[in-house]
């Protein structure tokens, strides 16, 4: 798990225009990924979660004034490509996606379970790995509760009268009113929930600290594994330095 | 449209990442140490509890309702759980929230997660979740008004966290502040009107169905004029930073401010910079407002911690 | 019912439904975005005001087929027409109000502060007048006998008193054809007893599905039984459930 947080701060301390090593950074990840198993095409896809993001950047695009690259004008509006705002913004963007894609690797790879027993490790506060390890077990129940209440209340929504197409029915205050109905009752119902698991875990003698999977004795190989980060971390440092930035 | 503020990694610099890391670990210790301690005062805050109501915030994101023209409105829930919860106890459910987000679903940089935490669980929770208190306090303490201070507090919740979130992105280069704030703030006061909306709705309804959850409302009439005076002004102030921010954005800042962000980003030195160099040349005109807003917002939103919680102990006392 | 109260009817739709009742599914397939097949093929069709019983094992594919009639699934072959109409983006408005989904745990349906404005969502939604709202509440909520529970949380109640409740909530709609999932669920025997009675008043096309097979029995002529994906028995209920190779082959009994 650390091996994906230090590639990612490797990958983030490239210096903006490195395109050929965070290049070389995603074949590095994408040999590993092979490795373990995960295709290329898939893990490559998943990094795309981070596109909307791309918003944010684009500013910066139009926004600079050195090294302008094309000047033009659009309606009303004067635009500046500059060469330096193109070159952070795609920087910034190309590495989101690499970053993304480490951690998804280290999905694949580590159960949940596992990473909350390596969070542990990592000395994270006891209450903090249970309630997560709680929370991860529920959200998949919780949220197919609210999926289903989302259905039940998509059932009831007919269309204003005399029309046969899906229209938003209501003032809007109402529809917030009812939502945030719906938010309060899933919160009764998972407060209630809540209960009935205190009570069976009392009954069951836990005494409030729930450990979550085994404890792993120290994997013999990590001193292996540790060289590896650091020489993966070390590598991509050195291309950034010396591979040539556009 | 979802309070989109999960930034990804790569966009921040690495520094201000763990300078903000650092920020949001102290501020969940402190958390941490303060559930422990707590009295039940409002809900009991187990971790049991805390899992399960974690996974509640995470399903109650899904809740939307259509705004206008393909739009709806989502909920973050940070006010909400802080009022359900108490402020800590509700930071740190968040906290974990986002911390399950990104690491098991993307939404959000791993890096970048101590960022993530600290607009919108320090920022947007715990502080919003003192300013539902203070307004509460300041608008007279029944539960209507605390009900309703939660909801204006939602709305400078999501406001706050995206302007700090626009801000680290300033900082880092990435984007550029005259224009990026204003359309951040713009596009998320809608959202958190959104917010502010459900928040309402919910803890109406829980009010209205299962009183005894939620408790006495915290407040007492024993507050003195002069003290709602005071919190009523800093939130003044804090609204009026806020629009002084969006308002000021103009094209002529726009030299200045891409100068200075040229020291930020122009190295094409050694990965391993040193700290960049923070500090504010001498500017004038648009961009000093910018910065003095900048400091303004900090100083203030810090003031508003401090002084919530003052108030909140002279309270319980 | 009496109308006593002069609100202004001009909009109101009359307090019988619109639609006939009538389903017809031809040639049905539907496949998760998943790739898992659910349905491979069903045909069936179903007159106005018939009573008829959906029966088979879990993961049959009775609720991914239920799902359909009201337009939350959507085919991946076929068609699925509802009261005349085909079910598509430019219908599923008036398919809502015609069909009527009661779900397994009515706490997935229930979730205003009172069991009035619950049961007042659906006509609110519809855009009807203040008036017209009132009196379909008042319809709905005494076909289910739950009038004097009209002002109650819901979360408080029984859950026989909440299953009545989450059927008004459908009631007020209006629809000519009322579906559940698994009604008689948790209930005990007399609110199986008060289940029975409230569907033999019903007059819209029921359509059920249950492992309960006694109230099959009592209260559904038809049984149509379904088992991976197919419809491998259609017919009367009585013959169904005499024949224990069936029953047993699609594990029923």
């Amino acid at each position: 798990m650390l091996g994906a947080l230090s590639f990612v701060v490797a990958v983030a301390l490239l210096p903006p225009g490195s395109y050929v090593a965070l290049l070389a950074s995603w074949l590095m990840l994408v040999t590993v990924a092979a490795f373990i198993g995960v295709r290329p095409a898939q893990l490559a896809r998943r990094g795309f979660i981070a596109f909307p993001f791309v918003v944010a950047a684009l500013p910066i695009i139009f926004l600079r004034d050195d090294e302008s690259l094309w000047s033009g004008t659009i309606g009303p509006l004067t635009l500046h490509v500059s060469g330096a705002g193109l070159r952070i913004a795609l920087t910034a963007i190309v590495k989101a996606w690499v970053s993304v894609q480490a951690s998804v690797l280290l999905l694949e790879y580590a159960t949940p379970a596992s990473i909350v027993v390596a969070l542990r490790r990592m000395r994270l506060p006891e209450p903090i790995a249970t309630s997560a390890g709680l929370m991860i077990r529920y959200v998949e129940i919780l949220g197919d509760e609210a999926r289903r209440m989302l259905r039940a209340r998509t059932s009831r929504s007919a269309s204003p009268i005399g029309d046969g197409r899906e229209r938003i029915g209501g003032t809007i205050g109402w529809r917030a009113r009812t939502t945030g109905n719906l938010v309060g009752s899933l919160f009764l119902r998972a407060y209630a929930r809540a209960q009935r698991i205190e009570d069976a875990a009392a009954s069951r003698g836990a005494t409030g600290s729930l450990s979550v999977g085994m404890l792993h004795e120290t994997d013999p190989r990590l001193p292996v594994k540790v060289l590896a980060v650091t020489a993966l971390v070390l590598l991509i440092t050195l291309c950034g330095a010396l591979l040539p930035r556009l | 449209m979802r309070p989109q503020m999960h930034i990804p990694d790569g966009f921040l610099s690495p520094q201000l990442s763990v300078v903000l890391f650092l920020v949001t670990a102290v501020a969940i210790g402190i958390a941490l140490r303060k559930v422990a301690r707590a009295e039940s005062k409002v809900l009991s805050s187990q971790p049991i509890l805390m899992g399960v109501l974690g996974a509640f915030i995470f399903a109650a994101q899904m809740f939307n309702f259509p705004v206008a023209a393909g739009t709806s409105g989502h909920l973050l829930g940070g006010v909400l759980a802080g009022y359900l919860l108490g402020p800590w106890a509700g930071t740190v459910i968040m906290a974990t929230v986002i911390g399950v987000q990104a690491l098991l679903f993307q939404d959000g940089g791993l890096l970048a997660l101590g960022a993530n935490i600290f607009n919108m669980g320090i920022i947007g929770t715990l502080g919003g979740s003192f300013v539902a208190r203070g307004l509460g306090t300041t608008l007279g303490g029944s539960r209507r008004a605390s009900i309703m201070s939660a909801g204006i507090a939602a709305w400078l919740s999501v406001m706050a966290g995206a302007g700090f979130c626009t801000l680290e992105l300033g900082l880092s280069g990435t984007t550029d502040v005259s224009v990026g704030l204003p359309a951040m703030l713009g596009v998320h006061a809608l959202i958190g009107i959104g917010e502010a909306l459900i928040t309402i709705a919910a803890l109406t309804f829980i009010f209205q169905t299962a009183p005894d959850i939620l408790g006495a409302p915290v407040a007492s009439n024993k507050v003195s004029l002069g003290r709602r005076l005071a919190i009523g002004a800093l939130i003044a102030a804090v609204v009026a930073t806020l629009a002084s921010l969006f308002a000021s954005a103009e094209p002529d800042g726009l030299e200045k401010v891409a100068g200075q962000l040229g020291f930020l980003q122009a190295g094409k030195g050694a990965p391993f910079e040193l700290f960049p160099d923070y500090t504010i040349p001498g500017l004038d005109g648009v961009t000093s407002t910018i910065a003095a807003g900048l400091i303004g917002i900090a100083v203030v939103a810090f003031v508003l911690l401090v002084l919530g919680r003052v108030a909140q102990r002279r309270t319980r006392s | 019912m009496p109308h006593s109260h002069g609100h202004d009817h001009a909009h109101d739709a009359p307090l019988a439904p619109a639609g006939d009742g009538t389903i017809a599914i031809s040639h049905l397939h539907f496949r998760y975005p998943d790739g898992t097949e659910a349905l491979r093929g069903i045909d069936l069709s179903i007159t106005g005001g018939e009573k008829v019983a959906l029966l088979g094992p879990n993961g049959a594919g009775k609720s991914t087929l239920m799902l359909h009639l009201n337009g939350i699934n959507r085919p991946t072959h076929g068609t699925v027409h509802v009261a005349g109409m085909q079910v598509s983006n430019e219908t599923i408005g008036r398919v809502r109000a015609e069909v009527g989904l009661v779900f397994q745990d009515p706490d997935d349906q229930l979730f205003s502060p009172t069991v009035w404005d619950d049961v007042a969502f659906g006509p609110t939604h519809m855009g009807l007048t203040a008036g017209a709202i009132h009196d379909r509440v008042e319809v709905a909520l005494a076909a289910v006998g739950a009038l004097d529970l009209a002002q109650r949380a819901p979360m408080r109640l029984s859950i026989g008193q909440r299953k009545r409740v989450a059927l008004a909530t459908v009631l007020a709609m209006n629809p000519s054809v009322l579906v559940f999932d698994e009604p008689s669920a948790g209930l005990d025997p007399r609110g199986r007893r008060e289940l029975i009675e409230l569907l033999q008043s019903l007059t819209q096309t029921l359509i059920v599905s249950t492992h309960d097979l006694e109230l099959a029995r009592a209260t559904f002529p038809r049984s149509i039984v379904v088992d991976r994906g197919v419809i491998v028995a259609d017919g009367s209920t009585s013959e169904i459930l005499a024949n224990r190779e069936l029953l047993l082959a699609h594990g029923l009994a």
